[in-house]
């Protein structure tokens, strides 16, 4: 799994690469951790080049929104992939957050 | 189906168990077909650190009879080492594996592969 | 006619990729690769694996994970054998998905996954390992799980 971090204005996007998985969630975990710890509370989870993301990527976008709001913020998905569509779905994930097909969108709901 | 396997098989057993003395016991069990109840990753990280590049490998300085550069190629060398308690470099020991024969059915492992004995 | 196919791992989380590719090599000319029907295959795997990984074989030197794949016309069959402990499936509790975010429990999805994504599931413990057969309808005319 790689991440590749980039600022548009006041809100931080996380691009996720290959695959989320339970190997590689923590690292995932981490890296939004920081972004949050460090201040950037408005995020856009950038999924639409993921391959594959199980339950335990779940779990680590559950985790990184509740941390957002507690911030003040919010953390925002952009998802393409039906695979990963169908676990966001599965989950309730859209009664949870926000989700959009692109990253683009997902930047623009930051300032709707 | 050997007659082993034809006679637990009778009793209606699907698999039986053992627990391999040497690496190169444990290498010979996987090439008949043996899986691991315990201790794959142990064979694993055995393999991947008797590679260049590895500690086991680095340890394999000729400083004895059982530290000899070229134990790293072959499954007796490598036993020789392992029994010799070179496992210790990873803070690990020869311990505790153990393997399972679905009988009729190879697992296809092969911790060690493209080697002969 | 069917076919099957076995791949033998060990039980670390290192392993889930190659679970995935082998799937993908196996049943991607069937399945169409990057497709749902993959995908589904592949999850559901990929939550068996891992909770054999990080239950199934807590607390002691991981042994494999075995890995059969058997087509056949319309129906595809993944059995996965280990040979650590066993759980119990129908004591795992379903995890609420209508809950906002505040209220969500971290765990509990794997289990949940794995039945959305196929459309059988048998756990077998006997004495000489657990395992769990999955079933995935792929006739595209019985609907299978959506």
């Amino acid at each position: 799994m790689k991440t590749e971090i980039t600022q548009e204005e006041h809100i931080t996007v996380v691009a996720v690469t290959e695959t989320v998985d339970a190997l590689t969630a923590p690292d995932l975990t981490r890296t939004l951790s920081q972004e949050i710890s460090g201040g950037h509370c408005n995020l856009v989870v950038d999924l639409t080049r993921v391959e594959f993301m199980s339950s335990a990527g779940l779990r680590t976008l559950l985790g990184a929104v509740k941390e957002s709001r507690t911030n003040g913020g919010d953390l925002r998905i952009a998802s393409m992939n039906p695979g990963i569509d169908k676990v966001l779905k599965m989950s309730g994930f859209y009664n949870v957050a926000k989700v959009f097909p692109s990253q683009a969108e997902a930047l623009t709901s930051f300032s709707s | 189906m050997n007659q082993l396997d034809t006679f637990l098989s009778a009793l209606g057993h699907q698999a039986y168990f053992l627990e391999p003395l040497t690496y190169a016991s444990t290498w010979l069990f996987e090439r008949r077909g043996f899986a691991y109840v315990r201790g794959h990753k142990l064979m694993n990280d055995i393999h991947r650190e008797f590679q260049p590049g590895g500690i086991l490998h680095r340890c394999l300085d000729g400083s004895s009879v059982f530290r000899s550069p070229d134990q790293a190629r072959s499954v007796r060398g490598r036993a020789w080492a392992v029994h010799d308690g070179i496992l210790e470099a990873l803070d690990l020991r020869w311990d505790k594996i153990r393997m399972v024969m679905q009988i009729g059915r190879h697992a296809g492992v092969e911790t060690f592969p493209g080697v002969e004995y | 006619m069917a076919d099957s196919f076995r791949i033998t791992r060990a039980a670390y989380l290192e392993s889930l990729d190659d679970f995935r590719e082998f799937l993908k090599n196996h049943c991607g000319g069937l399945l169409g690769v990057n497709t749902d029907l993959l995908y589904d295959v592949q999850l559901a795997v990929d939550e068996a694996c891992t909770n054999i990984i990080t239950h199934g074989y807590a607390d002691m030197d991981p042994g494999s994970i075995i890995l059969d794949l058997g087509i056949d016309s319309g129906k595809l069959t993944v059995s996965l054998t280990d040979f650590g402990h066993s759980f119990e499936p129908d004591s795992a509790p379903v995890p609420d998905v209508t809950a906002p975010a505040e209220e969500r429990e971290p765990g509990g999805f794997g289990l949940f996954f794995i039945r959305q994504s196929v459309d059988d599931m048998k756990y077998q413990v006997t004495e000489d390992g657990n395992t769990m057969i999955l079933t995935k309808n792929i006739n595209p005319h019985d609907g299978g799980t959506a």
